[in-house]
């Protein structure tokens, strides 16, 4: 039954109805749109600066400033704000003499400085003595307006250069990647990017693959194990976790603090803000919910030791089986321990701007359970298990935006404390049945 | 009016299904253009994704043919090539996450159009995978037929 054609949504493969030909287009319009930009805009900039002319001249009217001898006459400080809340400015009255004229002003850098207490603003005048020439900075079609005894740096300028180099970095590399791609293929692509991978130099740091797309796991196999091959890592370590739920719980209990006092304080004054009040209350909510997590992790972590898994062999291949070794230390009494063998397939995708993550899981197979076990300090559980890849099961594989992880799960139900789950990720290679020699 | 070339691609297998490490031999024809409309042709033996996320794409082998590589310079005629497949990754038909391998060849033509086409393949013979939900429910059933 045909299907309806999707406008809007999103469609791939023979459903796509993206142009190449309008892709290409774009894509040189727009590198060259911002490529030229910022040439245009950067060769106007520096023109604007050398000549001294607009815009650079009212926007940044210091790059314009020459230098001159000015005498300083008294100095002062100036108060500023309001009564309450009242600021200090330091001035210094400067005398220019040029040929024909002579300018004051009260100065001292182009943006005025201010202090909270008139000491500093004093202090900063320290070395600026009347009667003393200095030297000075004005602009020579206004001088009575201009005059400075310190020259700030034009950090803005720099900034502009910056964003339109960057402009000039971004599209021409853009446009020349562009034009290069042009009216290549993406198999042709996918052929240069194998040739480059398999270059010679590149080739001493990259070992040529046995088995395409299917990720290395020589991390998996560099720690042996006690009782058998190998010692598994675990996926994420839980340290991880619990430093995550730590910052959490100190960075939103900080907040709902000064929320709380804040309120309390209007409290006590006799002037309530309600409102402050009722955005507080979740907010300490929120806080305490994040602090009883935090100690409930620190309880499971201190309670439920390490756990470790080793495995007789690695990688696994689909219908062989291997011994697996559990060791779970600790304090506590176990309901059930569990160890499944999980495979997943793992894909990301953009959805407007947004890069998302779908995962669906394939194989969910309990391998071993243990149950109504007491663990207590220093006498670990320990157990060996026979767990078998199932047949006709894909093999590990991970491309860019695709991938199928396989891995074995520990889950730990143990009394008072929270389940707990613990990922050692494994390998698969495809059936050795499969191979053909 | 320019036609739009025909593309027939053949395999050695009517079966379409390879084992990895295998040979694989695939010829090419093109039918319904002149030899000297043709710019270049590309084939090439690679596998891509299909499903929820983006599509990746790998070649396996690639060949470009231009009219200067060869003397006849008819490039329209048949072409054989044979490659030898790799052991991953496998042909899979997942849930959300799909691999497949084909033949694919795409024609230049010199008034800038170009055509592809492709014949699909199975390297390994995995099934497609059924959802969890529908292997629980089905084991079940056999449980309780027994």
């Amino acid at each position: 039954m045909p299907r309806w054609f999707r406008i809007w949504e999103k469609k791939r493969g023979s459903r796509r109805t993206v142009s190449r030909v309008v892709a290409t287009v774009g894509e040189t319009f727009f590198f060259s749109a911002l490529f030229f930009f910022g040439v245009i805009f950067t060769a106007m900039t520096i023109a604007s600066v050398v000549l001294e002319t607009w815009p650079m001249r009212a926007m940044f009217p210091q790059v314009a400033f020459v230098e001159g001898e000015c005498t300083i006459q008294e100095t002062r400080v100036v108060q500023t704000g309001t009564e309450q809340y009242p600021h200090y400015q330091p001035e210094a009255m400067v005398l220019l003499e040029l040929p024909g004229r002579q300018y004051h002003r009260w100065t001292l850098r182009r943006s005025p400085i201010t202090y909270s207490t008139s000491e500093a603003a004093w202090k900063r005048l320290d070395g600026y003595e009347p009667g003393w020439i200095y030297r000075c900075w004005y602009d020579p079609e206004s001088p009575g307006q201009s005059i400075v005894l310190e020259r700030t740096p034009s950090y803005g300028l720099w900034v502009i250069f910056l964003v339109l180099i960057s402009f000039i970095v971004i599209g021409g590399i853009g446009l020349i990647y562009t034009l290069l791609l042009m009216g290549i293929s993406v198999e042709r692509r996918s052929a240069l990017a194998n040739r480059a991978k398999s270059l010679e130099l590149l080739r001493e740091e990259i070992p040529m693959e046995a088995y395409p797309s299917i990720p290395n796991d020589a991390n998996l196999t560099n720690s042996p194990g006690v009782r058998l091959a190998f010692r598994l890592p675990i996926e994420v370590s839980p340290g991880w976790w619990l430093l995550a739920t730590l910052i959490f719980s100190l960075l939103w209990s900080g907040m709902a603090a000064v929320f709380f006092i804040a309120a309390l304080g209007k409290h006590l004054a006799g002037d309530p803000d309600w409102m402050l009040t009722i955005v507080s209350l979740p907010t300490i909510a929120v806080a305490l919910a994040s602090i009883y997590a935090f100690l409930l992790e620190v309880t499971s972590h201190t309670r439920v030791g390490p756990t470790g898994l080793e495995i007789s062999s690695h990688p696994l291949y689909p219908g062989k089986e291997y011994r697996v070794y559990v060791t779970q230390a600790g304090k506590m009494k176990i309901k059930s321990l569990r160890i499944f063998l999980i495979c997943e397939e793992a894909a990301t995708f953009l959805q407007g701007t947004d890069v998302r993550s779908e995962s669906k899981r394939v194989v969910d197979q309990l391998v071993a359970t243990a149950k109504n076990v007491e663990i207590k300090p220093g006498l670990p559980f320990e157990a060996e298990y026979q767990l078998k890849v199932p047949e006709g099961s894909m093999h590990s594989f991970k491309s860019d935006h695709n991938a199928i992880h396989w891995k074995l799960v520990v889950q730990i139900d143990a009394e008072h404390l929270k389940r707990l789950s613990r990922s050692f990720p494994i390998v698969v290679y495809p059936a050795e049945v499969e191979l053909a020699r | 009016m320019t036609v739009d070339p025909k593309i027939e691609i053949t395999l050695d297998r009517p079966s379409r299904v390879y084992l990895p490490d295998e040979e694989l031999i695939a010829s090419f024809e093109i039918h319904g253009i002149r030899p000297a409309d043709v710019q270049a042709i590309e084939a090439s033996v690679l596998w891509y994704t299909e499903g929820t996320g983006e599509e990746d794409l790998a070649t396996h082998d690639f060949r470009r043919l231009l009219p200067i590589d060869r003397d006849d310079a008819d490039m329209t005629k048949r072409r054989k090539f044979q490659t030898r497949l790799p052991r991953s990754p496998l042909s899979y038909q997942g849930l959300i996450v799909k691999i497949r391998w084909a033949i694919r060849v795409r024609v230049f033509m010199h008034q800038g159009k170009e055509t592809m086409h492709e014949v699909p393949f199975r390297l390994g013979q995995l099934q497609p995978v059924v959802p969890m939900q529908a292997k629980r429910s089905s084991r079940k059933q056999a449980d309780d037929a027994a």
